[in-house]
């Protein structure tokens, strides 16, 4: 459970940096944009410039490359067993076969863009909360999707509630470090035998997990009452989202960017 | 009810839904505004539960709950109540919504609907009282057991209560944030806020002007300190553990070292044995 260390998942640094100062909605805006424009490269050429863009990306945010690289660690399972699936379930020309399984040209291809562009997702979301605390997420997204209110989507509420699960990402993982932590100390086994025994191993893990977390929820929607709490109805702000020249700036920047690299890729 | 009365309780009880014994069996009480009321008692004698009555988190299933005047169990009366009377629990974790310092302080203003300069004023006013003017940007999961609970007083100062209610805030704390949060506590207070402490913790309680011990959901005991001090045999009976001053104090005057008793503070123990 080393990865419990390194998780920066859904953190926010605080810097004083440019990317720091943009409005959230074009912070969000953009990555939607930049996350479209990945998925629509295909050559190796188009990935290398997007890493040159995340490192450059990095500097101007004031974000060490190194955090940003730690986001992108809980999922390496998930971009390996995507790349696996392409790998070995693309059909095409056939490289190398043994049984069931082959691999085929189309398939290492495919597996290599999946993956990479899988982990530069990662590493671009990541930036947005890297960036932005989830405060202004939340008034963000909560301002994005406004013009849905009119047809009952529950705008405040689902921005709040993810302020409050990125919150909690760091407590959580604490929490459930500590009870990994208590169980291994009492003799728990939860590193060997197969993926069943594992699994059931790890009852004892999830259970006083999931009643901390019930019991901390009941306590935090105590606090939040407690201090006048009552969804969006009346509430202000105390940084009203106000966007500025650099936001228009930043948003053109980010699409000329994304145009350029999509094109290359046509090109090459 | 008296005219400078913050919370008037008459006769209130509680029972939690499914629950057959009620939590609070009957309390009558009266805090004056500028009192520091310790709220004493062993585990589950009621204190929780009265400190939720006094923020209207949990209204009497019996009895009158009276906050500045105004009756808990009318839901209208909510909001008022809540903006003052603040509340700091004891977790400071389960408290903390924001992920940096002062987006979390500003949350109780932000939802009072205040204009965003008067917000940022509170912000820093409650930072300053609390010391954490410098870790105003800081990420809320970075700070220290000691930090969190301070931040969650900052949050509750920010509602310019006339009241704070601590349940037992300063419980999970180490010796030190401990000492931070009762200097806080002793500051306050010097500005004429009304404190309700609740503790089990005994030398928590010693700036306190009134006692108030809690057992079985019923008040077993009210005074001052020094009446508190001076009882006998009760300490057991309710659950408490006398400050180790108290105890010494308490033997000198067995073997007659000691001509009075006295409070548990140690110039005053000095100047008894070295009058």
């Amino acid at each position: 459970m080393k990865f419990l260390n390194h998780l920066t998942l859904g953190q926010y640094i605080p810097a004083d940096s440019p990317v720091h100062r943009l409005d959230p909605r074009c912070k969000i805006l953009s990555v939607v944009l930049l996350l479209a424009g990945i998925f629509m490269v295909k050559h190796p050429v188009a990935f290398v410039a997007w890493g040159i863009f995340l490192l450059f990306l990095s500097r101007f945010s004031r974000i060490p490359f190194r955090v940003v690289i730690q986001g992108a660690r809980p999922v390496i399972i998930l971009v390996l067993f995507t790349a696996g699936i392409h790998l070995f379930l693309t059909r095409g020309v056939i490289l190398w076969e043994w049984g069931i399984l082959s691999v085929t040209r189309e398939g290492v291809g495919m597996a290599f863009r999946m993956g990479l562009r899988l982990f530069f997702l990662v590493l671009f979301a990541g930036f947005l909360t890297l960036t932005t605390s989830p405060m202004e997420l939340s008034d963000g997204l909560e301002r994005l999707f406004r013009p849905f209110q009119r047809f009952g989507f529950p705008a405040h509420e689902m921005a709040m509630m993810m302020t409050i699960a990125l919150r909690f990402i760091p407590t959580l993982f604490d929490e459930t470090d500590r009870i990994l932590r208590a169980q291994l100390a009492r003799g728990a086994d939860l590193d060997h035998g197969g993926l069943l025994r594992r699994m059931k191993a790890f009852i004892p893990v999830l259970v006083p997990l999931f009643v901390i977390v019930f019991q901390r929820a009941e306590d935090l929607a105590q606090a939040m009452e407690a201090r006048c709490y009552r969804g969006g109805t009346g509430r202000s702000r105390m940084n009203p989202l106000r966007w500025k020249r650099a936001d228009t700036f930043a948003m053109a920047g980010t699409l000329v960017i994304v145009a350029v690299f999509v094109l290359m890729d046509l090109g090459a | 009810m008296h005219n400078e009365d913050v919370f008037a309780l008459r006769g209130v009880s509680f029972t939690y839904p499914g629950a057959i014994t009620p939590a609070l069996d009957g309390v009558d009480l009266s805090i004056r505004n500028g009192d520091w009321v310790a709220l004493i008692g062993a585990n589950g004698s009621g204190k929780s539960t009265l400190a939720k009555l006094l923020n209207a988190l949990l209204i009497p299933t019996r009895g009158d709950c009276l906050v500045c005047g105004l009756k808990t169990g009318n839901e209208d009366n909510l909001w008022s109540i809540r903006s003052h009377v603040s509340m700091v629990f004891q977790n400071p974790d389960n408290q903390i919504v924001a992920s940096v310092v002062e987006e979390d302080v500003a949350f109780g203003p932000e939802n009072l609907g205040l204009p965003s300069l008067e917000i940022h004023e509170r912000v820093l006013d409650c930072l300053c009282r609390v010391g954490l003017e410098e870790k105003r940007r800081a990420p809320t999961y970075a700070l220290s057991g000691g930090q969190k609970q301070r931040l969650a007083i900052a949050g509750a100062l920010a509602m310019q209560p006339c009241c704070l209610v601590l349940d037992e805030a300063t419980a999970m704390l180490d010796p030190q944030g401990r000492e931070d949060v009762l200097k806080i506590l002793r500051n306050l207070h010097k500005t004429g806020m009304t404190l309700v402490q609740i503790t089990h913790r005994l030398d928590e309680i010693l700036d306190a002007t009134r006692v108030v011990v809690l057992g079985k959901g019923r008040i077993t005991w009210a005074g001052d300190l020094a009446g508190l001090f001076a009882m006998k045999d009760c300490f057991d009976e309710w659950g408490l553990e006398m400050p180790p001053l108290v105890r010494f104090s308490r033997k000198l005057q067995e073997r007659n070292l000691l001509p009075k008793a006295c409070l548990p503070f140690v110039k005053e123990l000095l100047e008894n044995l070295c009058p």
